[in-house]
C-alpha cells in the first residue's frame, strides 16, 4: 500500500465519526489514519461539508447558538460572561473553581509579599505603559537573506526561509552560511558562527566572526564596521575574520579596500587603502601584512544548480493554454482546462461555472522559439472587457513565511490603440471582500492604459516609464515576499523582447511596492483586457522559486537532464 | 458590523471548528466559546483584514483549549494532527460557498426517498432508526446506503468543479 492510498476500513470509520457512532478503538484507528494519509484528510473534509450542507437545520441550529450567546452578552453589565451553553451546571462549577483558584493566588501573594498586587506603586504601572513592545512593522526592510546552507540561527527569531526580506536587526548565524543581499545592491556570505547586525542598506556590524563582501558598482560605498576598524568597499570582494578580541584580518579578492581604525594604531593614524590580493592583520596593538589567504573564505552559498526535476516540483500551477485538440473553427478550441495546479477550468465569472470567454489561439504562442526547442505552441486572446478566473489548488497565501514567483508572457495588439480602457492584466485575487463597495484585494501586474507597465495592490499603484510597445511581447516576472510577522513586499520585473532571462532573480526589477501589511489569501487568478483592449497571455507560470517561473521548458515533458 | 460578519462566515467557522472537534456537541460548545471571545475581542480586529482568518486564529486556541480541559472523558484528536488539519482546512475552506452552491445542485439532482434519508440522517440517530422500522430496512442497509449517497454527492460536486465550465 502507497502513502496515498486510503485503507478501506476508512469510509466506514468515517460514516461512523459523521454519525457520532465510534467507539474508543475505532476513534484511535481512525485518526491514525487522518493522521498517516492526507488524502484521507480531504475526503474527511469534504463529507463534512456535505453533510452540513445538505443539513437544512444546520444554520437555524447556528444562529440558535448566537443567540444564546448575545443573550449572555446582553445580561451581563461586563459583557464577558462565558456563553450559555447547554453545560450550565459545568459552569457554575468552573466559576466556582476559578474564584477559588483567584483567593488561593490572592492569599499567597500577601503571605509571600506583604500587599496585594493592586498595592504596587503607579510608577510600576507607569514604567510598563511606557515601554510598549517594539513592533516589527514600524521597522524597514533593508536586505534579503539571498540564500542559506545547513544554517543554525542564535536569534528569538531567525530568518526562516531563503528569500525573506529582513529588516535592521542582530542576528547570529550560529553554522553554516549564510548570504545577505543588501538593498544597496551589495551581497555579504557569511560563515557561521558570526554576529551580524543589520544597521541599513549600506551598513554592517560584524562583532566576530568570518564573512565575505560582494560589493556592487552602482551602489553607494558600504561601510562594514568591526570592533577595531571600518572597512569601505571600492568596487570589492574582500573577506574578514573577525576574533572575539576583535582584531581582523582582511583579505582583498578584487579591487581596494578603505581602512578606517577605530582607534588610533601605532601605525596607522590615518585611512589607509588595501588594494587587490593583498592582506592585513588589524588590531589595538598591531597593524601588519599577512599573506592572502583567500581558501579560509567561503566566498559563495555552495550548492549545485538544482535539477530540472527539483525546480518542476517548485511549480504550484501553469498553464501552456494549449487546448488538449485544436476545434473547428480553431478560435474555438477548448483551452479552458489546459495546465496543472487548478481547482476548475477558466470561467466568466468568479463563483460560475460558465466557460471564459476568450479566443484560443492554438498554433501561436508569445513564447520566444529560441527560449526553448520544447516551446508549447497555443496562446489565448482577450478583449473588449473579456474576463477570465481560475482558481488555484495551492493558494498564495500572505498570513505565512512564504516567497512566491509568477511569470507570464503578455502582449497588447495595436488593432484597438486608443483613448482609454485599453490596459490588460493579471491579478491574484482574494476571496475576501471590501465593505463599501464588496471589492476583492488582489494583486495586479498588467499593462495600463499609458501603456506602462503597472504593479496595483492595497492602495499602491507603481507605474514605470517607458511605455511598452504594442505588438510586442513582454515577459512579466513578479515576486511575493510573504511574511507572518512582519510586511510583505511585491516585486516586478518586466523583460523586453530578447533580452536574457537571467538564471537568479535580480537585484533590479521593474517596479517595487513598499512594504505593506497583508494577511490575505489569495487563491483566484484574473486575466482581463479593458474594454477596449485586446490582450494575447500565454505560458502562466506560478512557483515558490525564481527557477520554476523562468525555466521555460515545458513542465509536463520529461526533464532533458 | 460583528452581526453581519460573523453571520457571512458562520457556517465556514463552523465547519473549520467541526473538523478540529470530532463530536458535534463539543463543536457546537466550541462555536459558542469562539463566538464570545470574537464578540469580546472585536475592538482588537483589524478591519483591513480577513474576518475568517482572525477568527480562526481563535477558533484554533478555543479547540486547543477545550481539548486540554476535557480530553479524559471525550473523543479529541491530538495536537499534532489538530495543527496539521488547522491548517489544510482553512484552504480547503476557501471556496466553500461556491462548493455549497454545487452541492445544492447535486442534491436536488437526487430521487426525493434518498434526499429524505440524507435530511433524516442530519437530525437524531432515532430518525434513521424510525426510517428503517418503517421502510422494513435494517439500519445498517440505511447507513450503508447514506454511506454510497455521500459519497455520490463529493464525487458530483468535485466533479462539477472541473468540468462544469464544458457542460455549461
Amino acid at each position: 500500500m502507497t502513502a496515498h492510498e486510503i485503507p478501506p476500513q476508512f469510509e466506514e470509520l468515517l460514516d461512523q465519526c459523521l454519525d457520532n457512532r465510534l467507539t474508543e478503538d475505532q476513534f484511535a484507528e481512525f485518526e491514525k489514519m487522518l493522521h498517516e494519509h492526507p488524502e484521507a484528510r480531504k475526503v474527511y473534509y469534504d463529507q463534512l461539508d456535505i453533510k452540513s450542507g445538505i443539513q437544512n437545520s444546520n444554520l437555524e441550529r447556528l444562529k440558535e447558538l448566537d443567540q444564546i450567546v448575545r443573550q449572555g452578552i446582553a445580561s451581563s453589565p461586563e459583557q464577558s460572561s462565558p456563553p450559555a451553553s447547554k453545560n450550565s451546571y459545568a459552569a457554575v462549577v468552573y466559576l466556582f473553581v476559578a474564584a477559588a483558584s483567584v483567593s488561593v493566588l490572592l492569599l499567597t501573594e500577601w503571605l509571600m509579599t506583604g500587599h496585594f498586587f493592586w498595592d504596587n506603586s503607579p510608577e510600576i504601572v507607569q514604567n510598563e505603559q511606557l515601554a510598549p513592545p517594539e513592533k516589527e512593522q514600524d521597522l524597514p526592510y533593508v536586505a534579503t537573506l539571498a540564500r542559506s546552507f545547513d544554517c543554525k540561527w542564535g536569534n528569538e527569531n531567525p530568518p526562516q526561509f531563503s528569500g525573506q526580506r529582513l529588516l535592521s536587526k542582530n542576528l547570529t548565524l550560529l553554522q553554516g552560511i549564510a548570504e545577505f543581499r543588501f538593498d544597496s545592491g551589495v551581497r555579504l556570505v557569511l560563515e557561521g558562527p558570526t554576529t551580524i547586525n543589520i544597521d541599513s542598506a549600506n551598513c554592517a556590524t560584524i562583532k566576530s566572526g568570518s564573512f565575505v563582501l560582494h560589493g556592487y558598482e552602482s551602489s553607494p560605498e558600504f561601510e562594514l564596521i568591526t570592533p577595531q576598524a571600518r572597512f569601505y568597499d571600492i568596487g570589492t570582494e574582500y573577506g574578514a575574520r573577525v576574533d572575539e578580541e576583535g582584531g581582523t584580518d582582511l583579505h582583498v579578492f578584487q579591487g581596494e579596500v578603505r581602512v578606517q581604525p577605530e582607534m588610533e594604531l601605532m601605525e596607522v593614524s590615518a585611512p589607509l587603502i588595501v588594494t587587490e590580493g593583498n592582506a592585513r592583520h588589524i588590531d589595538t596593538n598591531r597593524h601588519e601584512v599577512i599573506d592572502l589567504k583567500p581558501d579560509l573564505f567561503k566566498r559563495e552559498v555552495p550548492g549545485k544548480p538544482k535539477s530540472l526535476t527539483a525546480v518542476r516540483q517548485e511549480l504550484l500551477a501553469y498553464d501552456s493554454f494549449h487546448p488538449d485538440k485544436i476545434g473547428d473553427p480553431i478560435e474555438f478550441s477548448n483551452w479552458h482546462h489546459s495546465g496543472f495546479g487548478w481547482q476548475n477550468p477558466w470561467r466568466r465569472h468568479i463563483n460560475k461555472m460558465t466557460k471564459a470567454k476568450g479566443k484560443s489561439l492554438p498554433q501561436h504562442s508569445l513564447q520566444p522559439s529560441l527560449s526553448s526547442p520544447d516551446q508549447q505552441i497555443g496562446c489565448i486572446e482577450l478583449e473588449r472587457g473579456d474576463t477570465a478566473w481560475r482558481t488555484l489548488e495551492r493558494p498564495i497565501r500572505l498570513d505565512t513565511n512564504a516567497i512566491y514567483y509568477i511569470s507570464f508572457f503578455i502582449q497588447q495588439s495595436s488593432e484597438m490603440q486608443g483613448s482609454g480602457y485599453h490596459y490588460g492584466n493579471l491579478s491574484l485575487v482574494s476571496e475576501r471582500q471590501e465593505k463599501q463597495f464588496r471589492k476583492r484585494d488582489s494583486i495586479l501586474f498588467g499593462i495600463n492604459s499609458d501603456n506602462f507597465p503597472t504593479l496595483l495592490l492595497k492602495n499602491q499603484i507603481h507605474e514605470k516609464a517607458p511605455p511598452l510597445l504594442p505588438d510586442t511581447t513582454y515577459f512579466y516576472v513578479a515576486k511575493i515576499v510573504a511574511s507572518e510577522q512582519a510586511l510583505d513586499q511585491v516585486f516586478l520585473r518586466v523583460f523586453y523582447d530578447n533580452e536574457t532571462i537571467p538564471e537568479q532573480e535580480p537585484l533590479v526589477w521593474t517596479c517595487n511596492s513598499t512594504p505593506f501589511d497583508d494577511s490575505n489569501i489569495y487563491q483566484h487568478v484574473r486575466m482581463y483586457a479593458g474594454k477596449k483592449g485586446c490582450y494575447l497571455f500565454d505560458e502562466l507560470r506560478i512557483g515558490s522559486s525564481w527557477e520554476s517561473v523562468v525555466n521555460l521548458e515545458s513542465p509536463t515533458d520529461p526533464p532533458r537532464e | 458590523m460583528f452581526t453581519s460578519l460573523l453571520e457571512r462566515e458562520r457556517l465556514r467557522i463552523f465547519g473549520y471548528i467541526r473538523t478540529l472537534v470530532p463530536h458535534n456537541s463539543d463543536a457546537e460548545d466550541v462555536y459558542q466559546h469562539v463566538c464570545l471571545t470574537l464578540w469580546n475581542r472585536f475592538s482588537d480586529f483589524d478591519q483591513e483584514r480577513d474576518f475568517f482568518s482572525w477568527a480562526c486564529g481563535i477558533v484554533y486556541y478555543t479547540v486547543c483549549n477545550f481539548r486540554r480541559s476535557n480530553k479524559r472523558d471525550r473523543h479529541f484528536f491530538s495536537q499534532e494532527l489538530i495543527e496539521t488539519m488547522s491548517q489544510e482546512r482553512i484552504q480547503h475552506l476557501s471556496n466553500h460557498n461556491l462548493r455549497l452552491e454545487l452541492l445544492q445542485d447535486c442534491f436536488r439532482s437526487l430521487p426525493p426517498a434518498d434526499q429524505e434519508l440524507l435530511l433524516l440522517s442530519t437530525l437524531e440517530k432515532q430518525s434513521v432508526k424510525e426510517f428503517a422500522r418503517q421502510t422494513g430496512k435494517t439500519v445498517q442497509t440505511l447507513y450503508n446506503k447514506l454511506s454510497s449517497l455521500r459519497r455520490d454527492l463529493a464525487a458530483c460536486v468535485k466533479r462539477k468543479l472541473n468540468h462544469e465550465g464544458s457542460e455549461s
